[in-house]
């Protein structure tokens, strides 16, 4: 079996695969005996941004033509419209939290009532042509200044996405230089206000 | 797996009301590979958004002028790789060799019992099914030396019913093929027997098995990752096919039929399942 995600998460932040090549993977990988798994929890139910192209448009392996066997979602319906299932995001005191040893600071997943995400994932659905405009809104927000730094920093942050799904890495080849800037870039954050990660941003 | 989908409003709101001095600002989650993800929620205003987005840029970009990083220190991913796709199926063979010119010369055969047109029809559909760009391309010939319309090519390559008349012999062998493709059978084969004979019928049948057996074979041992159904799908657009399959509905002779002892309900019911199912089989 192979699992694929055709929009990277955090692992390479954002970074969409070419499509041909993922088409080629997924030929393979049948050609193998293999089923195949599409992940799209991050960038699935219509967060991708691209064109429904006369289907419906949910899923990125849909839009690209990608036919896997089965393909996972999760996270729109549990944080991206209608109720948050559960989740917190703490100002402050995270630090206390970790001192404590609570689970709590599993902090990418929402998670909560399975009614509450059946009614969220129908009432997206019924959304969903309405949603596209507005993630098509929200790349044109995102891409011309993440763009821009790519450029202003002289490749020094990578920086890709697409729809409402988006990332930059730090391009030094040494992980200590870019886990050092990580360090600083959280400081700078937290100086300008944001909610800073410094001094906790935990989602259960 | 991993990010956060952000409550951006929510934690604007909390964030304003609990620390007055606290503007919007930025909402990364920071990636232990040294980076950054935004996660938007679907509805975010652009407009903070942008504004947050850019606090966030300068961030970054005062983070790397600090660290003063030489390029040769860099990652050699300054821009996007080019992809190269090589496979590593050891059974890639070059289009000389024999079975490839077995299967290519498999697609040029006449078919007994099937006019140039059926033959097309099927040819289409099996070609599309299979996503073979070769078996595609031949088909597409076929089918314009047979003066098959334009929208129906263009529906066929998006795998979608065309707009053939529902009583219509063309209907007949696209419902067929639909049937034999996506149920492996003829489960309502009464309209195609009417309309093909048992010859055309049995011809249909072997014509679908042996395309399908080349398309097989051409996507093995022949990759191509050209999709040649997407120009042709760009002939029509979505909602012009919609108004020919209607119109073609609406235009449906009933006398025709029952001179050729076609049971018209029964044909009709037949062509409307395949035409709801069409669009899924592919």
């Amino acid at each position: 079996m192979v699992l694929f995600e055709p929009q990277w998460g955090s692992s390479v932040a954002s970074t969409p695969w070419p499509p041909q090549l993922l088409r080629a993977y997924v030929t393979e990988a049948k050609r193998r005996g293999l089923a195949v798994i599409c992940d799209e929890v991050m960038c699935g139910l219509g967060r991708h941004g691209q064109d429904a192209r006369g289907a419906t448009g949910c899923f990125l392996t849909e839009c690209w033509d990608l036919r896997p066997d089965a393909v996972t979602f999760g996270k729109s319906i549990g944080g991206g419209a209608g109720h948050l299932l559960s989740g917190a995001i703490l100002l402050t005191g995270a630090s206390q939290l970790a001192q404590s040893s609570r689970t709590a600071l599993q902090s990418h997943t929402y998670a909560g009532s399975s009614a509450r995400a059946l009614c969220n994932g129908a009432a997206l659905l019924n959304r969903l042509t309405s949603l596209r405009s507005n993630v098509q809104a929200v790349e044109r927000a995102v891409k011309p200044t993440l763009d821009k730094l790519r450029h202003d920093s002289g490749g020094r942050v990578l920086t890709q996405g697409q729809g409402a799904l988006w990332g930059g890495l730090f391009a030094h080849s040494d992980l200590a230089e870019r886990t050092a800037a990580n360090v600083a870039l959280k400081k700078k954050c937290a100086e300008r206000g944001a909610v800073p990660a410094s001094r906790g941003a935990a989602a259960p | 797996m991993g990010g956060l989908i952000f409550d951006f409003e929510l934690v604007r709101e909390t964030a304003v009301a609990s620390t007055p001095s606290c503007h919007a600002g930025v909402l990364p989650y920071f990636v232990p590979v040294g980076g950054f993800m935004l996660t938007p929620r679907y509805d975010d205003d652009p407009a903070l958004l942008t504004s947050a987005v850019e606090d966030l840029a300068q961030c970054c970009l005062e983070v790397v002028n600090e660290m003063s990083w030489a390029t040769d220190d860099l990652l050699p991913l300054s821009k996007p790789a080019e992809v190269t796709i090589t496979s590593t199926t050891t059974t890639t063979t070059s289009a000389s060799e024999p079975i490839v010119q077995e299967a290519l010369q498999e697609l040029e055969k006449p078919c007994e019992h099937l006019s140039d047109r059926d033959r097309a029809i099927v040819q289409l559909n099996t070609a599309y099914f299979h996503r073979c760009a070769q078996a595609w391309s031949v088909a597409a010939k076929h089918a314009r030396i047979a003066s098959l319309e334009d929208e129906a090519i263009a529906a066929l390559a998006r795998g979608a019913a065309p707009p053939f008349a529902p009583t219509s012999r063309d209907a007949a062998v696209h419902a067929s093929t639909v049937s034999l493709l996506r149920n492996r059978g003829l489960s309502r084969s009464e309209s195609a027997l009417a309309l093909l004979g048992a010859e055309g019928v049995a011809s249909l049948v072997q014509l679908v098995g042996r395309q399908s057996s080349s398309a097989l074979t051409l996507n093995v041992f022949d990759l191509s990752s050209d999709q040649p159904w997407e120009a042709d799908a760009a002939l029509l657009t979505d909602a012009e096919l919609s108004a020919l399959v209607a119109m073609a509905g609406a235009a449906d002779d009933a006398d025709v039929c029952l001179q050729h002892g076609c049971d018209m309900d029964e044909a009709m019911l037949a062509e409307k399942e395949a035409a709801e199912v069409a669009p899924e089989l592919y």
